[in-house]
């Protein structure tokens, strides 16, 4: 049903996209040009969603074939993985896209998004809470396995002071300096964004390239018994949080680059910031628990 | 206390010498003492101190005079522990006291 034949009226010497000649739009050209009276952003179709959902399932289900040796097990593994990368690509590329080009995210679009952002990273805060809990648990009651006390008997322990102080200094500088970046793009001061968004990029990979030695030269592995397991999860999986993070801060940086964003409006820089703000914090919390009050 | 014994008009029934064999035995019963460094429903942690505080003694001087200690540790701690922890002593794959992550070897 042609519902819009009488609403919408464009240039009629302009070819449509089945190439007639025609001041209407076919059904299927229309949703582009649906207006609506409220403000919020009713999405056009996209593949993006069940393409990732396909990737996700062979990414797991390869994950595990591959982990009980059955043959093709990494391939699929692998397969799925790229699909899910190449898929969040393309995903967030359209919702930029929206935002930047369409004009569809209106104030109340942001709030929602914001909204989003937060519950997400609530949902990471008690991600992490769990592998503090296991932590907690067998550190403050060390078994008679570990010889009662904790650190275990017979671990040697990363010496605090050294590259893990370090680590958190860079972590807190590069939260400054990322503030200062935030602060100069809401002064629309595009170089001065440039340069502190590089240098809070230039800590973020300091501190991975840190921590990557730190795991390469650790005297002890992740199967040295609970204290083993408890570490490099919970610093695996911090590590990991900084890799995102810094990926987001990058594609923010590339986007102020580009002019994507306003003074006014950059949710995307915002979101960034606001997920390394949560990374810094979780490693405070490691940095005390893990590092200082585990040392011998 | 006195004013509740004044509930009970009756007087328990007298015991035969059997009964009060028994009485007499389940009265003189002991078990490991209480130690107040391992105050929690989980005793494991007193039960590895016990252990090893019987090891320490039957290094320092003979084996029967730290019968009394090696009690306290039969006591608290299970069978399979005790199994396990001598066979490991004899194996020298112990990890408590006299082992290689014992701080006093240092």
């Amino acid at each position: 049903m042609n519902i819009l034949h009488n609403l919408i009226n464009i240039n009629s010497s302009k070819k449509n996209k089945s190439g007639k000649v025609s001041n209407t739009l076919l059904l299927k050209e229309q949703f582009k040009y649906l207006k609506t009276t409220h403000s919020y952003h009713l999405v056009d179709p996209s593949p993006w969603p069940i393409f990732a959902s396909f990737g996700a399932f062979m990414l797991t289900s390869g994950v595990v074939l591959y982990m009980h040796k059955f043959i093709g097990g990494w391939n699929l593994l692998i397969t799925g993985f790229l699909i899910v990368l190449y898929t969040m690509y393309t995903w967030w590329r359209d919702i930029v896209r929206e935002a930047t080009f369409e004009d569809t995210h209106t104030v109340t679009v942001q709030k929602g998004l914001r909204l989003g952002m937060i519950l997400f990273i609530v949902s990471e805060i008690m991600f992490f809470f769990a592998f503090f809990w296991a932590f907690f648990h067998s550190s403050i009651a060390p078994t008679y396995n570990l010889g009662g006390v904790w650190p275990p008997k017979a671990i040697s322990t990363i010496s605090t002071y050294t590259v893990p102080l370090t680590n958190t200094f860079i972590l807190l500088t590069s939260g400054a300096s990322v503030t200062w970046a935030h602060h100069a793009l809401l002064s629309r001061a595009k170089k001065h964004t440039l340069v502190a968004l590089l240098f809070t990029l230039v800590l973020a990979t300091i501190f991975t390239c840190l921590q990557g030695f730190e795991y390469v030269n650790a005297p002890f592995t992740i199967s040295d018994g609970i204290y083993g397991s408890c570490f490099y999860m919970a610093t695996g999986f911090h590590g990991f949080h900084v890799f995102v993070g810094t990926i987001a801060l990058l594609v923010s940086f590339i986007r102020i680059v580009l002019n994507h964003f306003t003074n006014r409006h950059h949710f995307g820089f915002e979101s960034a910031i606001w997920y390394w703000h949560f990374v810094d914090v979780v490693w405070l919390f490691l940095f005390i628990n893990v590092y200082w009050w585990s040392n011998k | 206390m006195s004013s509740i014994s004044k509930v009970f008009t009756e007087q328990p029934p007298e015991l035969n010498k059997e009964e009060k064999a028994r009485l007499n035995m389940i009265a003189a019963a002991r078990t490991t003492p209480r130690d107040d460094r391992f105050p929690h429903t989980n005793q494991a942690l007193h039960c590895w101190n016990r252990y090893n505080e019987w090891i320490v003694c039957a290094q320092q001087g003979s084996e029967d005079d730290c019968k009394p200690l090696r009690q306290y540790a039969d006591s608290i701690c299970p069978g399979t522990w005790l199994e396990s922890w001598d066979e490991q002593r004899e194996a020298g794959s112990f990890g408590g006291v006299g082992s290689r992550f014992d701080h006093k070897a240092h």
